[in-house]
């Protein structure tokens, strides 16, 4: 395998939104619908700009430390017995996601597509195609993801197209009318989730242009964002925000309403095909991250000699973890915000705090300092729009439930902010793809 | 887990196990240590599994106490 590994800045988008979107759609509607029932489908703001504070903690690392990857970064700034006790703890939380990924995904398909499957199949199926994958570059992944990701992204942006039919506008009305307990409350509860972009920290030696690894990782995020609110508002106007939050799995349930014809009777069967290949690649990559951490002990980058054993242990934690569904629920629903806060967010600032120390500082070299201007109005357009998105829920959180035509407009501005949001993050991206093309 | 199923996953991973043996080799001393203490760990999750149905397990601390407080907050 060789010690360079190279992904494009939009691959590495790409990753980022299959990791993101993939994650939160299986369980979490749920809960965000039961919590903000029709206003679930801000649930996904607050969660974005914690994102953005990820991707800016990335982004001052690759520019002190470029070409290195989360795990080598913390032995060089904290030396090898603090550094190797924080890449112990984020190996734990990559293990943790992936337990989670694996189970949630063969108890999806256990009751959905694959109901006469024993479980513990399907998940040591999920569990050999992991291993397998493990024992080839992340750029091989990539690809892969390069190809299923159309596939699943024209299926998630031609689902409002699809449903159109059954949409009713009225299941959104009053929009932010219940004050801010549940906007906030169904917000943290998908922090978690959002949360999993932490993962790419392992692949930060993947792209050797600082300003890119920023662009790309925050045009990930806010088309992840962008696509889950889609699916949140077709939840809420076609289902309904009772029967989403009663269902299972809310997503499966929307997409069992698409009816063509007679003869497209069984569609959500290609979608959940879809879905499931993009899932696989999420997991994939935050097994191949895990086994990054492990290879980062001891110096090599090639981490295949783990692919099976690692494959092999977390499969015996899962099934020895998860009893039944009830338990996997709550785990999942519930305990990933407080595993995502009580071990990112500290690891993070320690991470912002001492790669701001002179000595490292002195090290980022003037075309890293050059290019940091390089799309610079695109950033500051995409944060002004995020933060205008933020002001509209909060104007409509304040005069929603007395004037109810301030919750329509808050709700019509959060949409078009959010819109442009993403168009402006785009541009930026496709700015930075341009940096060192002739002179690397 | 029935043991039919228990039989066919321990061949799977002794067979998977033993295409990565040729990696052993080319290992150094760390990485040879980290790969036996995984599958040294593997191999007594499996003999607990075979003896007993159910055993703590770590995440059990964050299914019994953490997501029961959460859960309560978020309904609150």
């Amino acid at each position: 395998m060789d010690q360079q590994q190279i992904i494009s800045p939009r691959q590495f988008s790409w990753i980022s939104t299959v990791i993101i979107f993939t994650s939160s759609q299986t369980f979490v509607p749920r809960e965000a619908l039961y919590i903000s029932h029709h206003n679930a489908w801000f649930t996904y703001i607050l969660p974005l700009v914690y994102v953005l504070f990820i991707t800016y903690v990335f982004y001052e690392l690759c520019k002190v430390f470029p070409k290195k990857n989360i795990f080598e970064i913390s032995f060089l700034l904290f030396g090898k017995f603090v550094g190797g006790f924080i890449n112990i703890l984020m190996i734990l939380y990559i293990w943790s996601s992936f337990m989670r990924n694996i189970s949630t995904i063969s108890v999806f398909m256990d009751s959905t597509i694959l109901i006469l499957t024993p479980v513990y199949v399907i998940g040591i199926i999920c569990n050999l195609i992991v291993q397998h994958y493990g024992k080839m570059s992340i750029e091989v992944s990539a690809r892969v993801n390069e190809l299923t990701f159309i596939l699943f992204i024209t299926m998630a942006f031609s689902m409002p197209l699809m449903l159109i039919g059954d949409i009713q506008v009225q299941n959104v009305l009053p929009i932010l009318s219940h004050g801010v307990n549940g906007f906030f409350k169904s917000n943290t509860l998908n922090l978690g989730w959002f949360g999993d972009l932490f993962i790419l920290g392992a692949f930060l030696h993947t792209l050797s242009v600082p300003r890119q690894v920023h662009a790309s990782l925050r045009y990930g995020a806010i088309n992840a964002t962008f696509l889950l609110t889609l699916i949140m508002m077709l939840t809420i106007t076609i289902l309904g925000p009772n029967i989403g939050s009663k269902a299972m799995y809310p997503i499966y349930l929307l997409a069992e309403q698409i009816h063509f014809t007679d003869f497209l009777e069984r569609l959500e069967i290609i979608m959940v095909t879809a879905y499931t290949f993009s899932y696989m690649l999420s997991m994939i990559f935050i097994f191949i991250a895990g086994l990054i951490g492990i290879s980062s002990f001891t110096k090599r980058r090639d981490y295949r000699i783990y692919s099976s054993s690692a494959g092999w242990l977390m499969y015996m934690i899962t099934v020895l973890s998860f009893s039944n569904i009830t338990d996997l629920y709550n785990f999942v629903s519930y305990s990933s915000v407080i595993i995502a806060i009580t071990i990112q967010v500290p690891i993070l600032i320690l991470f912002w705090i001492f790669s701001k120390r002179k000595k490292y500082r002195k090290q980022i070299s003037v075309k890293v300092k050059k290019e940091h201007k390089y799309g610079r109005s695109f950033r500051w357009m995409t944060n002004g729009f995020i933060l205008l998105s933020l002001v509209f829920i909060f104007f409509g959180i304040w005069l929603g439930d007395k004037i109810a035509i301030c919750g329509t407009i808050a709700g019509l501005g959060f949409l078009l902010s959010l819109s442009s949001a993403l168009i402006t993050s785009l541009l930026e991206m496709i700015k930075c793809n341009k940096l060192r093309r002739n002179n690397p | 887990m029935s043991t039919s199923i228990q039989i066919s996953l321990f061949l799977m991973y002794l067979v998977t196990i033993a295409i990565d043996i040729k990696y052993i080799k080319s290992m150094k001393l760390a990485e040879k240590v980290i790969f036996y203490s995984m599958n040294s760990i593997i191999l007594i999750l499996i003999g607990l599994r075979f003896i007993f149905t159910e055993f703590p397990m770590p995440i059990d601390f964050f299914i019994h106490y953490v997501s029961p407080w959460v859960l309560e907050w978020s309904r609150s």
